[in-house]
């Protein structure tokens, strides 16, 4: 929360802010590979994915 | 090729994974495990060219290793979303039995999976696209295939098209357009029983119950009586293939228990398949109602141990960050959340985000001056 906090207020999108956050707080400590993975890839089926193009809907 | 970010060497989206899909196939595991919310599936490459299925009383998913291999990834993900979807609130095998399942599983199957797909759609946002990619496909199949003869699979066929393209393909026997016009509402109906987004199992069976009415009372009977007529038509044999030839696109439980899924493949390429690697086979969907209720019981002490606070504790830091550092209506997309985790089994709770689209939004609404009390505690 601080680090989303920190990066809005320094003028971050929240969005973006967001996303790095889950980024570096969750992602970032599953096990590289197909974990990482599985992670990464739950999180742009809900919209959260650090893939901004996934995450608006293209294809 | 597109890539995910930091270290992962999967590609995400437009093209085939050539070599090895192991570590693709570890990724479905995962993705299913929370995307379901159940660490017991399992994900298993079969034989090539074999159908992909899902065995429900051993949660076992099995995918045909050359699809892996020749169809773009994302659309195996949808595809592997639309498995996990129905080992999450697909609950038909609980409370029918397994006789009513094989006699009506055509209807039944193609009723649940246009619910399961409008569910999707609100339970993974961002899947939209990998869902509508692999729908497009497979219904552009189905719109080249010869219409079937028969008024039964004419129905099934027809309740689907309507769902996806607003119009039935052109063929279709007249008495068949009549049951499909005078079912319209109950189909509507039927889908719009929707399960909840978060994992209120009551509600899920609830939601399965209502929709099981409808068919039932509204449905079931119109599709009976045009069995009835193929049947005075002495058309009985014929129908029994072509819905044999349905359900292999479409996926119902046979009398094995074993049952086949959607076939997606088409002469060509699509979706990412690799140019020139012809299409050897389909992707079918699949389901197998064994009951086995207690298997969506299942869950290791850190999923139990999230259920009891992570709701509480989500609450607090949304609140938190909104009063202390966000201007009031700013949508947090329930992101700032708790935990940590560090592997895909343990990481399962990452799913609750997307609670943000249901009861995070509602808890959003509190802090909206101009939304009255009532629509912020409709559902604490």
């Amino acid at each position: 929360m601080s680090l989303v906090a920190d990066r809005v207020q320094g003028g971050a999108a929240v969005t973006r802010a967001v996303r790095d956050a889950i980024d570096a707080v969750y992602v970032q400590r599953v096990q590289p590979g197909p974990d990482r993975q599985a992670v990464r890839t739950a999180l742009r089926s809900v919209g959260l994915g650090t893939d901004t193009t996934t995450a608006n809907g293209a294809c | 090729m597109l890539m995910d970010a930091a270290a992962d060497t999967i590609p995400t989206r437009d093209v085939a994974i050539e070599g090895d899909t192991t570590a693709f196939i570890e990724e479905l595991a995962g993705l299913v495990r929370l995307a379901a919310r159940r660490g017991d599936l399992v994900v298993q490459a079969g034989e090539p060219g074999a159908a992909w299925s899902f065995d429900w009383a051993a949660g076992v998913i099995t995918v045909d290793p050359d699809d892996l291999g020749s169809l773009a990834p994302d659309l195996c993900r949808g595809l592997a979303l639309h498995e996990a979807a129905h080992a999450a609130v697909t609950v038909l095998h609980e409370f029918l039995t397994r006789d009513v399942l094989e006699r009506l599983m055509p209807l039944l199957n193609v009723v649940e999976d246009i619910r399961i797909e409008v569910w999707m759609r609100e339970r993974f946002p961002g899947a939209a696209p990998w869902i509508r990619a692999y729908n497009d496909v497979f219904y552009g199949l189905c719109r080249r295939q010869p219409p079937a003869r028969s008024r039964q699979v004419q129905f099934l066929r027809g309740i689907l098209e309507l769902w996806w393209y607003g119009a039935v393909t052109v063929g279709t026997a007249p008495d068949v357009t009549r049951a499909l016009d005078g079912c319209r509402d109950a189909v509507a109906a039927a889908v719009a029983c929707q399960p909840p987004t978060d994992d209120d199992r009551p509600g899920v069976r609830a939601a399965q119950r209502s929709m099981w009415d409808i068919v039932r009372t509204r449905i079931v009977p119109v599709w009976e009586r045009l069995v009835a007529l193929d049947r005075r038509d002495g058309m009985g044999r014929v129908a029994a293939e072509e819905t044999r030839a349905f359900l292999r696109h479409m996926g119902c439980p046979s009398r094995s228990g074993r049952s086949t899924v959607r076939m997606l493949r088409s002469n060509g390429r699509a979706f990412g398949q690799r140019p020139g690697r012809p299409p050897s086979g389909g992707r079918r969907r699949s389901c197998r109602p064994t009951a086995d209720a207690a298997a969506d019981e299942r869950g290791d002490a850190y999923h139990e141990a999230w259920r009891r606070v992570a709701a509480a504790a989500d609450r607090v830091g949304d609140e938190l960050l909104r009063r202390l550092v966000l201007p009031r209506g700013t949508r947090l997309g329930g992101a700032a959340r708790h935990g940590h985790a560090s592997t895909a089994g343990e990481t399962a709770c990452l799913l609750q985000w997307n609670d943000a689209h249901g009861a995070g939004a509602r808890r959003r609404a509190r802090w909206r001056p101009d939304h009255g009390r009532s629509a912020a505690t409709a559902r604490p």
